[in-house]
């Protein structure tokens, strides 16, 4: 999930009124940073480095960099749905009952600390979160990994030889790698050594992985810095250095990027990417990454235990109209909860059309007209465009929403204890590779606190189909039980998806072989800055 | 004179109290749980519960807050809950930024206000002193965020004469030119508002010393109007300005997180606002509490610069 704070509203106002000022002289990019160093502007602020007990994007992208699992995604290619690569595992194989995986290590690899990584450093990094007897067990970890659905999947995890690790599942899932590779919590290798001196606390301070790139310093709320490991067993990477700066402000962000002090920017002011283009930057995309904006209707609420209207609520919105006038294209509509990065994602499946007038009569037989609605939001970077825009066209049927906005991290806790009674629409932006997260998003057994259903929706026959998927072997077959769940769930309406977002990028000229690969985090190691 | 300075500073003890008092019940009474953020959204109630207990956010509210209490007066002011670092180590570095920022937006306020006070003052009701009045109320009504930005778009993206964020270069920065030439941006956008204020004081302050008779005897006995003002208006009309200019620098150290936001200069500012988003409790005392206490300090300071120049000022609860 993302975080974030700030208005884009009132950026964008202050923008329009003072860029007159200096019309026509912001007319080339400044020169390049120096050679070989990439400054990347963060739209919020990074939690702590230690993959375990981690969330969230931002130190997702810091820690991909420096760490690595024994399987990863290829980041180097934009192509939809990404493909594995062996990382520390140079290959792995998969018993066929789907309950064994056997994992064969690279050999002669060294943590960024001089220590070997081998087989035990394997047990020692899963014993942090499965082994309460282990000296360096952890809690908090082991949290997270219960939370992100992976702890309770495995069986045991064994030693075969110095090269070899056997991971044993209680049952079947074909998801078990991709959800070892999301962002909360993250299934890196640490130096066991490092987390024996550092212990939990300071762990965080002393990120010591195998990655390309390995740890300077972090000056919090100023930069995070990295550097070329020389030592790197892979293929050596292009820059000498990253320096990650936390700028949550959009306006501030893009003032540093103009002025030449940071050569990436990530989400730029959508109203401004037009003119960045102007100026010489390059903006990049990605129109399968697997980020989704949708609604959740609460089932629960009185006036929404009618699933007509739920129906009627997602057919008001015009969402064609969404992603050309607020997002500027950089934004594709939704119909689906899979979201774009998924292998079960289907572009042409259409849920609800926008009908104004179906809406209208479906209300009316539904006798739920002049509804008045609480729509719950979060304070975010982008402002409250898009819920302004949905509240708008919920108008033009006759439904009036109040907007209430909260904090971020307040806001998040209430949506993940789900929907009270009185509150009938709130919203997120999310996602994952992995179509089990629409398993985390529809399944009766997942309503909260055991999951993200927050809109309380429950269908056996989608429960049914769900179970089924994550359990095929071949993942076509898979993804054809997630589409047929989506479909029973999407007409059951218990969500509104709105638009799977592109995640722009802008960039310097001078940087090349950046890859806006179809995630919410990216691979530096193909990235040169020239001069 | 020095019992004065006791009883000024034994007077600060129940304001430092009631500011812990205030900052604690504050963040536990907000909404949302520390425990989301520590533990990630959907972690066990029983890992909930066990990091509650950890925290000691099960003991009843006084409790805990006079636990806090004793730690902080050993100079244990926690850790963070999001860096997991200690919060003096985090927040000690950051308010020597702000108050580098600070000071020098004071001074430069200073400098402003009391200049065009002192000129409005000694032309009141002129159009010179209409001209520069009105110019301070536009600095004093400007939000800082949009001062901030044209700043920016003017001196730092069109001119390309100064940096635009941070508080030294980003690549091998350092040295007091590199921050002095990120400080000149954000130093000027904090002042102007505070100029307005202290240059308003100023020149209220002055006007009713001006009109006093010993003023009146002064010029018609021929001395010359600039030593009027410099050696018999400005001293005795230096008290009010004082305490303003006094309280304007304990509201720029408090009151600069816009401007570290706007040039993101890494102050206690910017990382009140972080930290109150992040729901850092831990982080958000320490620097509250911090900051009032530099802004009692200040005001002590002042008070007692002000009876060292004003002898009638030295009373305490009525006692001389």
């Amino acid at each position: 999930m993302k975080s974030g704070g700030g208005s884009l509203a009132w950026t964008v106002r202050t923008l329009s009124l003072t860029i007159p000022i200096v019309a026509g002289l912001l007319a080339e990019p400044r020169p390049a940073l120096a050679a070989g160093t990439v400054v990347w502007g963060l739209p919020v602020g990074v939690s702590v480095l230690d993959p375990h007990v981690s969330c969230g994007w931002m130190a997702k992208f810091v820690d991909y960099q420096m760490f690595e699992g024994l399987v990863e995604i290829d980041l180097t290619k934009p192509e939809a749905p990404t493909q594995f690569k062996g990382q520390l595992a140079e290959r792995w194989e998969v018993s066929d009952d789907g309950l064994v995986y056997t994992f064969h290590l690279r050999q002669g690899v060294r943590f960024h600390d001089g220590t070997p990584f081998d087989a035990a450093a394997v047990k020692f990094n899963f014993d942090r979160f499965l082994d309460k007897s282990a000296p360096h067990y952890s809690a908090t970890a082991a949290g997270y990994f219960s939370f992100a659905g992976i702890s309770p999947i495995i069986k045991s995890v064994e030693v075969m030889d110095p090269a070899t690790v056997r991971i044993m599942l209680n049952e079947p899932n074909n998801q078990f790698l991709r959800l070892g590779m999301e962002d909360c919590p993250q299934l890196y290798m640490v130096s066991p050594e490092a987390i024996k001196k550092y212990g939990e606390k300071d762990l965080a301070l002393h990120p010591v992985g195998t990655g390309p790139f390995k740890f300077v310093e972090r000056q919090p709320g100023v930069k995070i810095e990295l550097v070329r490991h020389e030592e790197y067993w892979g293929q050596k990477p292009g820059l000498d250095r990253i320096i990650f700066r936390e700028l949550e402000d959009p306006a501030t962000r893009l003032n540093a990027f103009r002025a030449g002090e940071i050569n990436i920017i990530q989400d730029p002011v959508w109203d401004e990417i037009e003119d960045l283009v102007a100026e010489g930057y390059v903006v990049t995309k990605n129109e399968r990454a697997p980020t989704l904006w949708y609604l959740s209707l609460n089932t629960r609420h009185p006036k929404f235990k009618d699933a007509r209207v739920r129906r009627a609520i997602n057919m008001a919105i015009d969402r064609e109209g969404l992603v050309k006038e607020v997002l500027r294209g950089y934004a594709r509509p939704a119909y689906t909860m899979l979201n774009a990065g998924t292998h079960a994602h289907d572009p042409d499946f259409v849920s609800f059309k926008y009908d104004p007038e179906g809406a209208k009569a479906l209300l009316k037989e539904a006798g739920a007209e002049n509804l008045t609605l609480t729509f719950e939001l979060p304070k975010y970077g982008f402002g409250e465009l898009v819920e302004k825009w949905v509240q708008r066209d919920l108008k033009k049927v006759g439904i009036e929403t109040n907007l209430v906005v909260m904090e971020w991290l307040a806001y998040l806790d209430k949506w993940n204890a789900g929907m009270p009674e009185g509150v009938a629409i709130n919203d997120m932006i999310w996602g994952m590779q992995t179509p089990e997260w629409t398993s985390n998003s529809y399944r009766c057994d997942r309503q909260p606190p055991n999951g993200w259903n927050n809109a309380w929706g429950c269908n056996p026959e989608a429960d049914k189909l769900l179970r089924e998927a994550v359990r095929k072997r071949d993942l076509k077959e898979a993804a054809k039980l997630y589409q047929q769940a989506d479909r029973i769930m999407l007409e059951e309406a218990a969500y509104a998806p709105l638009y799977h977002y592109y995640n722009p990028i802008a960039l310097h000229p001078s940087v090349k072989g950046f890859v806006n690969a179809p995630a919410n985090w990216w691979d530096l190691s193909t990235v040169r800055v020239e001069k | 004179m020095w019992s004065y300075v006791a009883g000024r500073l034994f007077a600060t003890i129940p304001v430092l109290l009631g500011v812990s008092v205030l900052v604690f019940l504050l963040m536990h009474l907000a909404p949302g749980d520390v425990t989301g953020t520590l533990l990630g959204p959907m972690a066990s109630p029983e890992a909930r519960l066990a990091i509650r207990e950890r925290l000691g956010l099960d003991q009843p509210l006084p409790v805990q807050y006079l636990t806090w209490l004793g730690l902080v007066l050993q100079g244990d002011l926690g850790s963070s809950w999001v860096h997991r670092q200690e919060v003096a180590d985090l927040i000690l570095p950051k308010f020597v930024n702000t108050a580098v920022l600070a000071l020098s937006a004071a001074l430069l306020a200073y400098i402003i206000g009391f200049a065009a006070g002192i000129w409005a003052a000694s032309r009141s009701y002129t159009a010179t002193d209409r001209v520069v009045m009105g110019l301070m109320l536009v600095f004093g009504s400007t939000p800082l965020y949009w001062l901030g930005l044209v700043l920016v778009l003017v001196f730092s993206l069109s001119l390309r004469w100064l940096p635009a964020t941070g508080m030294v270069s980003t690549l091998d920065g350092g040295g007091v030119l590199d921050v002095l030439s990120h400080l000149v941006l954000p130093a000027a956008a904090s002042a102007l508002p505070s100029a307005a204020i202290v240059a308003r004081v100023t020149r209220g302050s002055m006007l009713d010393v001006l009109k006093q008779n010993y003023i009146r005897v002064a010029r018609s006995r021929g001395v010359p109007w600039p030593v009027i003002i410099r050696k018999h208006a400005l001293r005795n009309a230096a008290p009010p300005i004082l305490t303003v200019g006094g309280m304007e620098l304990g509201y720029l150290l408090g009151g600069v997180v816009f401007t570290e936001v706007v040039f993101a200069w890494p102050g206690v500012g910017n990382q009140l606002y972080s930290s109150i988003v992040g729901r850092d409790i831990p982080m958000v005392q320490g620097v509250v509490l911090l900051i009032a206490l530099s802004f009692v300090v200040i005001n002590l300071v002042v008070d007692v610069v002000n009876t060292y120049i004003d002898p009638r000022t030295r009373t305490v609860n009525g006692q001389q």
